[in-house]
């Protein structure tokens, strides 16, 4: 059977390079950092007063004044990044049956968080119902209902790997004929407990995060979105769009060791990688760039460097792989999708992203890491690399449209 | 308060706070590695531990190197807490 | 490349725990005697007052990782019905440990009762004393991950969520799954719990029965149902592909045959109402699917909007042949949570096993606007398909067919 081809035919975003594929394209080319103060919440108290926080976040003026009011931070990330998918991928309005899927952690914890914080400081009455509407399934609710959509819904959420699986069921909607036209992405925000939880466990840098370096002390937290159109090849073509790349496959693995630690030997993160390229038809000599998930904890960088030689063998050495988390951190269910964006536009602009605040490589990280800003080169496929918390690992390819 | 009901106090601090099944006090020998071995905790309960230990007596832990001195058995968690205390 | 969209998807085990019972034959034997699980709710001195939460089970029974100590009570209930289900399916440890087998678990709110211990601790003592231990438990995906590791499954590990479809959702993704190669093998579920923020919430929201006046309690289609009563539970199916059920000789209990899902016009946190939109697509789907209906378990949960539109659909999907197609949802037995649908899909399966299609709870007086037939007691199953249909507040809508294996 002829499977149907999945093409990219819109992209938007908003993280802390700026709102807007022109200004994160700028952001990764200059080999900017979106890491300063937490402003969000008070940042007393923490190991760091550092993220890659969206500033001067509101809800966009498109939508209706009661839904503005309602839109959690997580919601307002997605809904500037899906209007911006939608344009460039020329739909003034999404076909009846057209899916929303999305990768979300957070939802409106942030908000949620009053609820706790009144409760437990016996402050003004807490509205009750406050805690209840703040589920991460409600980004994609309230999309459904702005963009009037039909079509499947879904949030997934993986932990660190939900935008990548956010991508992998989009196309597998259009692969298997569920419906030819997908909204899919990821969209998380800032709150307390994830800035805390991490803080608990000790994997936030004091200082601005520095994947890969010897003296590397954890993640810098961020949010974002980056949303996406994902469109059967050809009901793409009959419309005359023109597609930005192709998703050419994904794999997906559980470590099944540990709750918050990946497994020591890298064996999940390497099957995720082998079975991504299996479902894409890629060989390794193919793939000409790496987005790694480069969190910069003590654990991760190695052992996805580790898992990197396993599969790449010699070649891991020749490809270039960076963290563009040293840039708009760890936007945790967004993540993956962001850094699909910037897979997408290496693709498309002819060049590898840097690895930003690497200046002394740990001697276990010995790839390269592109270390001296933006690199020029003809890309052509690239590998997206997430790990979640919990032992998800997902791996996503992209191709150039030839 | 006397050094044997601080550490009797320890031990029920590790097997209440760390919710540990089918252990108890009286398992726990004073010298007896914490997290190396026996116990069977990994490092979300040493974590977790330092949490409680500056909850209930109010000492935090420095860094690193003193933390890990200092949580090596009952009885250097009991000469640190004293010693922070003093 | 593995594309396998003809493959059939059976179901070989199931493992609940429900508030009418541990394990599916205790579940089965009460939801076919129509034994509802809606209790008083200790201590509680408004609505709610009631709720079906689960009866008590001993987790070390069927946990055995040495994880169990730290674990709340969402993932517990959701591993310990994973294990109850490989156990029900005969599945071995060397196939759970192989990479073609993979877990997908439905759920919204999680573990909302840690969280309260969790920022009581943050808010009133600070950052620095945030618990390293309970946060982990905190992340959606705990109970998958859990679970992944009590068993060994080293495949695909998903956690999905979609209000009150997320258990259904989670089956739809591990059909899924297996329909494009990427498992043989898929545990699907859901989990959700009752703790105090919930009922706090809940009762927050003015949408439970009795708040707006009359008696409390669960009547999904009864005519003078007045709203929600909350519930919890976990169930786990194990989904095979018919081919690697019948290579290690397994029996299938059900087959789905098909899933839709799709989404109706809604605000955000409202049921929907009727447009006939959700019956369009029903119908086409079934014509498509080539599918009879026999009976319907629905989504009903004694809320007056939400069981007056599927009552409304579902009346213009099967029109003048309404009358003959039986109706039932369990809910007045289990409540209502998000992974409710897990719960629904293993009654379903259970009741093309067993042939029968079990009762609706608590039924006084049928809503007059039902055009198909309420189930009043446990009823012969016909030949025909069962359509589970799975509604959720913001019109995210999961319609699953099961059938009889082939």
């Amino acid at each position: 059977m002829n499977r149907r081809r999945v093409v990219i035919t819109g992209a938007g975003t908003i993280n802390a390079l700026g709102n807007g594929v022109a200004a994160f394209l700028e952001g990764l080319r200059s080999g900017r950092s979106g890491i300063g103060e937490l402003t969000a919440f008070d940042s007393r108290g923490f190991r760091t007063k550092y993220a890659a926080q969206v500033n001067d976040l509101r809800a966009p003026h498109w939508i209706p004044a009661a839904l503005r009011r309602r839109a959690s931070r997580s919601d307002m990330l997605a809904l500037h990044a899906t209007r911006e998918a939608l344009t460039t991928a020329s739909f003034p309005a999404l076909p009846d049956d057209a899916g929303i899927v999305i990768g979300a952690t957070t939802g409106g914890m942030f908000g949620g968080e009053e609820y706790f914080r009144r409760k437990f400081l016996d402050q003004a009455r807490t509205r009750r119902s406050n805690i209840l509407a703040t589920p991460v399934s409600t980004t994609v609710d309230l999309l459904a209902q702005l963009l009037e959509c039909g079509g499947p819904r879904l949030t997934v959420s993986t932990a660190c790997s939900s935008g990548a699986n956010a991508l992998g069921i989009a196309a597998d909607w259009i692969r298997t004929g569920v419906t030819p036209v997908v909204l899919c992405g990821g969209s998380d925000s800032l709150c307390r407990m994830t800035f805390s939880g991490f803080n608990a466990l000790q994997a936030l840098d004091p200082a601005p995060c520095r994947p890969f370096d010897r003296r590397r002390a954890g993640l810098t937290l961020g949010e974002g979105s980056a949303m996406f159109v994902f469109e059967d090849a050809e009901h793409a073509a009959a419309r005359g769009a023109k597609p930005l790349a192709e998703f050419l496959g994904y794999g997906i693995s559980a470590d099944a060791h540990h709750i918050t630690q990946p497994r020591p030997d890298g064996a999940g993160a390497e099957l995720a990688t082998r079975r991504a390229l299996e479902d894409s038809g890629v060989g390794i000599e193919e793939i000409d760039y790496i987005n790694a998930h480069g969190t910069a904890t003590v654990l991760n960088d190695v052992i996805e460097t580790r898992a990197l030689h396993a599969v790449f063998g010699v070649r891991a050495a020749k490809i270039p792989v960076s963290s563009t988390k040293s840039m708009i951190g760890h936007c945790l269910g967004a993540a993956g999708a962001l850094e699909a964006l910037a897979g997408i536009l290496a693709i498309r602009e002819s060049f590898v992203p840097p690895t930003i605040g690497l200046e002394e490589a740990d001697p276990e990280c010995d790839l390269d890491y592109v270390t001296e800003g933006a690199r020029s080169a003809k890309v052509r496929s690239v590998l997206s690399n997430s790990y979640g918390f919990g032992g998800n690992n997902t791996c996503i390819i992209l191709r150039a449209i030839d | 308060m006397d050094r044997n009901e601080l550490k009797a106090e320890l031990k029920r601090l590790v097997i209440d706070g760390l919710k540990l099944e089918h252990v108890t006090a009286d398992q726990i020998q004073d010298n007896q590695p914490i997290f190396v071995e026996g116990l069977g905790l990994d490092s979300i309960d040493a974590l977790e531990l330092v949490v409680l230990v500056e909850e209930k007596y109010g000492v935090a832990v420095p860094d690193e190197d003193v933390g890990k001195q200092a949580f090596q058995s009952i009885n250097s968690l009991a000469d640190f807490i004293a010693a922070s205390k003093a | 490349m593995n594309l396998r969209p003809e493959t059939e998807i059976v179901v070989t085990g199931i493992g609940i725990l429900s508030p009418i019972g541990i394990g599916a034959p205790h579940f089965w034997s009460a939801l076919t005697q129509g034994i509802s699980g809606i209790r008083p709710v200790a201590g509680a001195t408004a609505a709610p007052t009631v709720a079906a939460q689960l009866v008590d089970y001993v987790p070390r029974d069927l946990i055995r990782t040495p994880h169990l100590r730290r674990m709340d009570k969402v993932s517990r209930a959701l591993v310990a019905a994973a294990r109850l289900a490989v156990d029900d399916a005969g599945v071995g440890a060397e196939s759970l440990a192989s990479d073609r087998c993979g877990i997908v678990v439905g759920t919204v709110y999680g573990n909302l009762g840690e969280s309260a211990q969790y920022f009581q601790r943050f808010v009133t003592k600070g950052p620095a004393l945030a618990s390293p231990m309970l946060f982990p438990n905190l992340v959606l995906n705990a109970p998958a991950s859990y679970a992944a590791m009590e068993l060994g499954c080293v495949g695909p590990n998903l956690t999905v969520c979609s209000g009150e479809t997320s258990g259904e959702s989670a089956l739809a993704q591990a059909c899924m799954l297996i329909t494009t190669g990427k498992a043989d093998i898929v545990l699907a579920g859901g989990v959700d719990e009752i703790d105090d923020v919930s009922l706090e919430g809940y009762r927050g929201f003015r949408a439970l029965s009795s708040q707006r006046g009359g008696r409390e309690w669960g009547s999904p289609y009864d005519t003078r149902r007045n709203g929600v009563v909350l519930g919890e539970g976990a169930a786990v199916l194990v989904l095979e592909s018919a081919t690697h059920a019948r290579a290690r000789r397994a029996t299938a209990l059900a087959t789905i045959r098909s899933v839709l899902q799709f989404g109706v016009p809604a605000s955000t946190f409202d049921w929907p109402r009727r447009s006939g939109i959700a019956a369009t697509r029903l119908r086409a789907w079934l014509k498509r699917s080539a599918a009879k209906v026999g009976a319907v378990f629905g989504s009903a949960n004694s809320s007056r909007w939400l069981d007056t539109f599927e009552l409304a659909e579902l009346g213009d999907v099967f029109g003048e042949a309404a009358a003959s197609v039986a109706l039932t949802s369990i809910k007045g037995a289990i409540g209502e949570f998000s992974a409710a649908g897990a719960l629904t899909g293993a009654a379903a399966a259970l009741a093309v096993r067993h042939g029968t299609i079990p009762p609706l709870c608590n039924l006084e007086e049928a809503d007059p606007a039902a055009t198909l037939s309420l189930v009043q007691r446990a009823t012969p199953r016909s030949d025909g398909s069962i359509l589970q249909l799975g509604v959720a507040r913001g019109g995210g809508c999961v319609a699953l067919l099961w059938e009889t294996p082939t």
